[in-house]
C-alpha cells in the first residue's frame, strides 16, 4: 500500500481503518501493518 | 404488496426472484438498481444471488458499499423484511445485517446441486408455511457457502432460534456424508437476525418454486412472507 501521507502515525491509522472497513473481514481474517524498512 | 429485487452489477438470480414474485405469487415486483436510494415503498427487499462485483476481494465485500444498502439497512432497522439468497446472504454478512462470515467451500470447489434442508424454526415470518423438523429440497450453487461464526455467536444463534435451515439428509439426519455441501459450521444453511425480519440463506428457494421446474418446496418461503405481511 502506498499512501500520500507524511505522518507515519496517521498513515497507520488510515491503513487500520481501511483494513477494518473493507480489506479484512475480522470475523475470519487477521491483518497486520508493517512499515517498509 | 411489493417485492423490491435489488440488482447489483453481477446479480444473476434477480430475474428468477422477480418471476416468482410476479408470475407465481401474482404480486407486484420491481427491480431496484444498486445505485438507487429509493426502495419505492417495498414491503419485501430481496438481495438476489449472483456474483456482485465479480466477487472481488471477498464475496459481498464491495456490494455492501452500494448506495442502496444504506436504505436497505434503514428498512431492516424499521422492521422491514429483507431476504438475502446466496450472494445476497454473503452481502448481508459483509454489511453486518447478519452475524458471521462466509468462507470458501471446504471442498474448494463450486457446488451446484439439490440439497436437503431441515426446517429448524417455523415461527419466523419467512418459514411459517413450513413445519418445524420438516425436510425440504432446495438447490444450492456457490463456491463460498461455508458459514462461520465464533463460539459465542453460535451460542446466541442457537439460543435465540436464529438458525432456521440446516443441511441434512433426506430423512433430516445430520452428519450423513454429502449432506452438508460446503462445510458450514453446525450445518447452517440459513439464519435470521434476532428480530427475525432479516433472513439469509445459501440455497435458492426461487429455483424450485414451481412443479414444472421439478419441485415446489421453495415457493412456501415466498408464500409465507406474503401471508405474514398481508
Amino acid at each position: 500500500m502506498e499512501l500520500s501521507e507524511s505522518d507515519p502515525e496517521k498513515a497507520r491509522e488510515r491503513l487500520a481503518a481501511m483494513c477494518e472497513k473493507l480489506l479484512a473481514n475480522t470475523v475470519i481474517e487477521e491483518y497486520r501493518i508493517e512499515e517498509p524498512a | 404488496m411489493l417485492f423490491a429485487v435489488i440488482v447489483f452489477p453481477g446479480s444473476n438470480c434477480d430475474h428468477d426472484v422477480y418471476h416468482v414474485a410476479k408470475h407465481v405469487l401474482g404480486r407486484a415486483a420491481r427491480y431496484i438498481w444498486h445505485k438507487d436510494r429509493d426502495l419505492r415503498g417495498a414491503d419485501v427487499v430481496v438481495l438476489p444471488g449472483g456474483f456482485a462485483y465479480g466477487d472481488y476481494l471477498r464475496v459481498g465485500a464491495i456490494a455492501r458499499f452500494s448506495p442502496v444498502m444504506e436504505e436497505v439497512r434503514r428498512f431492516a432497522q424499521r422492521g422491514g423484511h429483507v431476504v438475502g439468497i446466496c450472494n445476497g446472504f454473503q452481502i448481508l454478512l459483509e454489511s453486518g445485517l447478519l452475524p458471521g462470515a462466509m468462507r470458501r467451500n471446504d471442498s474448494l470447489k463450486y457446488v451446484c446441486r439439490d440439497v436437503h434442508l431441515k426446517v429448524e424454526n417455523a415461527m419466523t415470518p419467512w418459514t411459517r408455511k413450513y413445519a418445524r423438523g420438516e425436510v425440504i429440497r432446495i438447490p444450492v450453487g456457490h463456491g463460498d457457502g461455508n458459514y462461520f461464526i465464533d463460539e459465542e455467536g453460535l451460542r446466541r444463534l442457537e439460543g435465540e432460534g436464529q438458525v432456521v435451515f440446516r443441511y441434512s439428509d433426506a430423512r433430516g439426519a445430520r452428519g450423513t456424508r454429502g449432506a452438508n455441501p460446503n462445510g458450514s459450521l453446525a450445518d447452517i444453511a440459513g439464519i435470521t437476525n434476532a428480530r427475525g425480519n432479516v433472513l439469509g440463506m445459501m440455497p435458492h428457494p426461487e429455483r424450485l418454486a414451481e412443479g414444472v421446474l421439478g419441485g415446489e418446496d421453495g415457493r412456501r418461503l415466498f408464500e409465507g412472507i406474503v401471508e405474514a405481511i398481508e
